[in-house]
């Protein structure tokens, strides 16, 4: 008997159902009792006959879901059943070296089944969860077609005796089907969370750490692309680095950066300038800025650097004078408005990378000599440094720039060390065997929640489409 | 004999004796109807099996158009969100 033949008895069990509620409908018996049982029968089978005619799309929603965790059921199984070798191995391993130890005179065997012991405590748990998944999976991947024919033919049994086990074997395949390819997932997200949890609780000492993000601005919005900032804890002297990103901004995000709670000093380094930013001390929590932008990072920061243009590409142009506007008239030509007290000496540098240089054009309103030049490298990237010595007969004098580009490539640096300098932490020796029993614990503790989840969700949808009861088939 | 052949005997067995029943029910009901005596509740149930036994004959008439009907309701919609999903 074909799967077909199923769908097709299925279908006839129906049509079976309805026939019947209407011969009990129309018996000449004045008992309302046997009567109600008419319409109730007549609506089954209706009801029936169109879940058994939409299974097929009710199987291709549940496969259209599961396509987006980027597993199949088939990469599911190979998942649980690597980590079952792993398990497999190790608990091996571990026991052939205490065996080998053993026979050496003296307690080597014993001192290493001691510092085996964490792992020892989490394995059986360990592979339980992992087994458990496995033939659940398994079961959903080999048996899914027969099992959801089988529901649909309970499903239409006349008179709701095969409902309960019918609609909870659909809901089990069509649940598990679109739900397990998710279990890799969720692992991963329990375990990362207790790891980074258990990190941060003991790396910290105590102290509450913050995660944030912001922008690093010039004078005109303008911002650096690929600096670095500093945060200085003025008080322990941690140092905290992070890349500021090609867009200008920073991001301090979970789960492996942070800054505790401190007082800072804040500086940024770009084309080898140190450049110190209006509201460089600052205190952390209480100038952060409560936002909804990112989930990993509640508060944000934002810096902006006086005196001081960033323009595109890898650009600045920094002065002793007051710039008070700036606007950029093309791509090649900028106008600068500066305060300053005139026939007074102020000087201008104009840093870029080697693709680009500036000069003053003859319009601007300033006198002006170039003081000299020089050529550097800052973290692999060629930079060019002009210093300019001006004066200017107005108090308020527009200065004009003009660039002269070979390339608008952004040269990026090299900050791959560059990412976070914490402090580090006074770990103890204990502290890895603890993450160890706590990682073991918490991958039983994921598989079996995953579990628990997938029952909770097939046994809602089981009562959804019928069963007053509904079961689930591990269920004791 | 099959599975699907014993549950087509058995529906259509169902099927005439439903019309049978239907008959019977229908010709009670209008003979307790119709019946020269003065209880109420009993002229009423008549009336109750006359209406009943009507609109299950009702059913009983579109039981295969119902079936039809739910059919082409379940592919159109099959057909119409899977071909969706493929082309867009």
């Amino acid at each position: 008997m074909n799967l077909n033949t199923v769908l097709i008895v299925a279908l006839q069990l129906c049509v079976l159902t309805y026939y019947l509620g209407v011969l009990v409908y129309m018996l000449p018996l004045p008992s309302r009792r046997i009567k109600r049982w008419g319409p109730v029968l007549i609506e089954d089978s209706l009801y029936a006959a169109f879940l058994i005619s939409i299974l097929s799309l009710i199987l291709y929603a549940s496969d259209y879901i599961s396509s987006f965790s980027g597993y199949t059921l088939a990469e599911v199984i190979g998942y649980i059943r690597t980590n079952i070798i792993a398990l497999f191995i190790t608990n091996y391993i571990a026991r052939i070296t205490i065996m080998f130890l053993s026979i050496i005179p003296g307690k080597f065997g014993s001192l290493v089944s001691l510092l085996f012991f964490p792992f020892f405590l989490s394995f059986y748990a360990m592979v339980l969860a992992s087994a458990i998944a496995l033939v659940l999976t398994l079961l959903v991947h080999s048996a899914k077609t027969v099992l959801v024919s089988l529901g649909a033919l309970l499903y239409s049994i006349p008179l709701r005796l095969g409902r309960n086990a019918g609609a909870s074997l659909i809901a089990f395949i069509v649940i598990g089907n679109a739900m397990l390819p998710y279990l890799p997932h969720w692992v991963a997200f329990i375990l990362t969370s207790i790891s980074t949890g258990y990190i941060e609780s003991i790396s910290t000492y105590n102290r509450s750490v913050y995660n944030l993000w912001g922008v690093v601005k010039g004078e005109s919005g303008g911002n650096p692309t690929y600096a670095l900032i500093y945060f200085n804890e003025t008080e322990t002297g941690e140092i905290y680095r992070y890349i500021v990103g090609r867009d200008g901004g920073y991001y301090i995000s979970k789960p492996y950066n942070y800054l505790p709670q401190g007082s800072y000093t804040v500086y940024v380094e770009y084309m080898g300038l140190i450049l110190r930013p209006k509201n460089y001390k600052v205190r952390i929590p209480e100038d952060l800025q409560l936002t909804n932008n990112y989930i990993d990072m509640p508060y944000r920061l934002d810096f902006s650097i006086d005196n001081t243009v960033f323009l595109e590409p890898q650009i600045i142009i920094r002065s002793n004078c007051e710039i008070y506007n700036v606007s950029i008239i093309s791509s090649n030509k900028i106008t600068l408005k500066c305060l300053l007290t005139p026939y007074k000496s102020y000087s201008m540098y104009i840093i870029s990378n080697n693709y680009c240089s500036m000069e003053i054009n003859e319009h601007s309103e300033i006198y002006y000599v170039v003081a000299g030049s020089d050529k550097m490298a800052w973290r692999g990237v060629p930079v060019k440094i002009k210093k300019i010595d001006f004066t200017s007969y107005k108090s308020r004098p527009t200065i004009i720039l003009d660039t002269y580009c070979i390339s608008s490539e952004i040269i990026e640096p090299t900050l791959s060390e560059a990412y976070y300098a914490h402090p580090s932490p006074s770990y103890s020796i204990f502290d890895p065997l603890v993450q160890l029993t706590l990682l073991g614990i918490g991958y039983s503790m994921a598989l079996f929640s995953f579990i628990s989840l997938f029952t909770m969700v097939s046994l809602s949808l089981a009562r959804v489409i019928g069963a007053y009861y509904p079961r689930i088939l591990f269920e004791r | 004999m099959t599975l699907i052949e014993l549950i087509n005997t058995l529906t259509t067995k169902i099927i005439s004796i439903a019309w049978g029943i239907f008959l019977l029910t229908w010709s009670i009901g209008w003979l307790l109807k119709g019946a020269p005596i003065p209880f109420i509740r009993v002229k009423r149930a008549g009336q109750d099996l006359v209406e009943d036994a009507v609109w299950a004959a009702f059913w009983l008439a579109i039981g295969s158009t119902v079936f039809a009907l739910v059919s082409y309701l379940a592919n159109y919609i099959t057909e119409s969100t899977m071909s969706m999903n493929v082309t867009g």
